[in-house]
């Protein structure tokens, strides 16, 4: 039976693999409102991969407590448990994919560092417009494009054309993936994102990321700094993104997230300098 | 094209676009004097900081073009679109002023 590219794509996503159990566990115990940070500290502990891994991050100049934190119990005090529900759910990605289908031209490795780098930009965007809630936007930076593995996964040599496409029309991947595939990386995404049932603003912004159309009030400033985040690494030249263009910003993003002026020539050297840090942290073994 | 100054970018010649008033909504000067040395001494004596000029379409042409082919010649054919903001062209003189490094 030859399927066609939609039903490819579909039953890529059904056969997704789930995540790693320790997250699954996370999980529920953060939906639990009787959870004590001991009990979250317990859960974590029991895969020491993890521990060591998220220990690193934690203790990250990124976010701000270099080498103060021990142990799991500290950094959940620290960072908090939604901060550590997210550097878990971050890395179980990583872990996840980590086998997946290399393409030549665009190597898993690259497509982290880019994604990585988004997440970093994307948090800095979060603190310059006074965000409280900053959890999530270096798990939607991190996350935005995970439609594009999927694809890679499942396509390979369709996907191939995409990035040859991509490379003669001088153009987004986001343009030539629906002139070739008639679907693209942003709605797979959103896909993956309901299969493994993250928060709506999640799940939106991977959705939204590029048009920033109907994106709820809540959530306009989630999805427009992961837009700014992804333009921001693609001019830094962070990763590969799939193709070497540089999108122009949407115009509405200036008004929804007020940023103050020269925000970028003087966040740009801090990026690089958490960028090099971060990618260690969380792509090297 | 109006630009706003500060005193110190002050130099003869250049045009008011818009009249410089007192407190009291008085015109001390009318939109279009072009600025001489003495008018220096005027806006020191009354403390004004900041004026407005006329800024010519061939002056501002000029200024436009240099920035974008600069960020031509960086960017080359990854930038398809020309900056319409300062956040825009800070965006862009990001990636210039730390990959040069």
């Amino acid at each position: 039976m030859v399927l066609d590219i939609k039903e490819k794509i579909l039953m890529g996503i059904k056969n997704l693999p789930t995540l790693p159990t320790v997250y699954a566990a996370l999980s529920e115990a953060m939906n639990d409102q009787m959870a004590t940070p001991q009990k979250i500290a317990e859960i974590i502990s029991t895969d020491q991969v993890s521990v060591f891994k998220i220990l690193k991050v934690a203790n990250s100049p990124f976010f701000g407590f270099r080498g103060r934190i021990d142990t799991i119990s500290q950094a959940i005090m620290y960072l908090g448990f939604s901060e550590i529900k997210n550097i878990v759910f971050s890395l179980s990605v990583i872990k996840t994919f980590s086998n997946s289908a290399v393409l030549s031209v665009f190597r898993p490795i690259d497509f982290w560092a880019h994604s990585i780098a988004v997440g970093i930009s994307t948090r800095k965007v979060g603190i310059a417009i006074g965000e409280r809630n900053l959890e999530n936007y270096f798990l939607g930076g991190i996350l935005h494009d995970i439609g594009k593995l999927i694809l890679i996964e499942v396509l390979k040599d369709e996907y191939l054309e995409v990035i040859k496409y991509t490379e003669e029309k001088l153009c987004t991947i986001n343009d030539a993936e629906n002139k070739v595939l008639g679907m693209n990386h942003a709605q797979v995404g959103h896909m993956v994102a309901k299969k493994w049932e993250l928060p709506s603003s999640i799940s939106n912004t991977i959705y939204r990321h590029h048009t920033l159309v109907e994106v709820s009030d809540e959530n306009k400033k989630l999805a427009a700094a992961v837009h700014l985040g992804d333009i921001m690494a693609r001019v830094l030249k962070l990763g590969n993104a799939g193709d070497a263009q540089i999108p122009a910003p949407n115009s509405k993003i200036w008004e929804s997230l007020h940023l103050p002026p020269k925000f970028f020539t003087n966040i740009g050297e801090t990026i690089l300098e958490d960028y090099k840090h971060t990618i260690n942290l969380m792509l090297v073994d | 094209m109006h630009e706003q100054i500060y005193i110190n970018s002050f130099a003869p010649g250049m045009e008011l676009a818009l009249p410089i008033k007192n407190k009291f909504g008085q015109v001390m000067l009318p939109a279009g004097t072009i600025l001489e040395e003495k008018h220096r001494k005027f806006f020191n004596v009354w403390g004004i900081m900041e004026f407005t000029i006329l800024k010519s379409a061939d002056d501002s042409k000029k200024e436009e073009t240099k920035d974008f082919s600069e960020y031509l010649s960086f960017y080359g054919s990854r930038l398809r679109w020309k900056p319409s903001n300062d956040f825009e062209s800070d965006l862009l003189d990001m990636g210039i002023q730390y990959l040069q490094k």
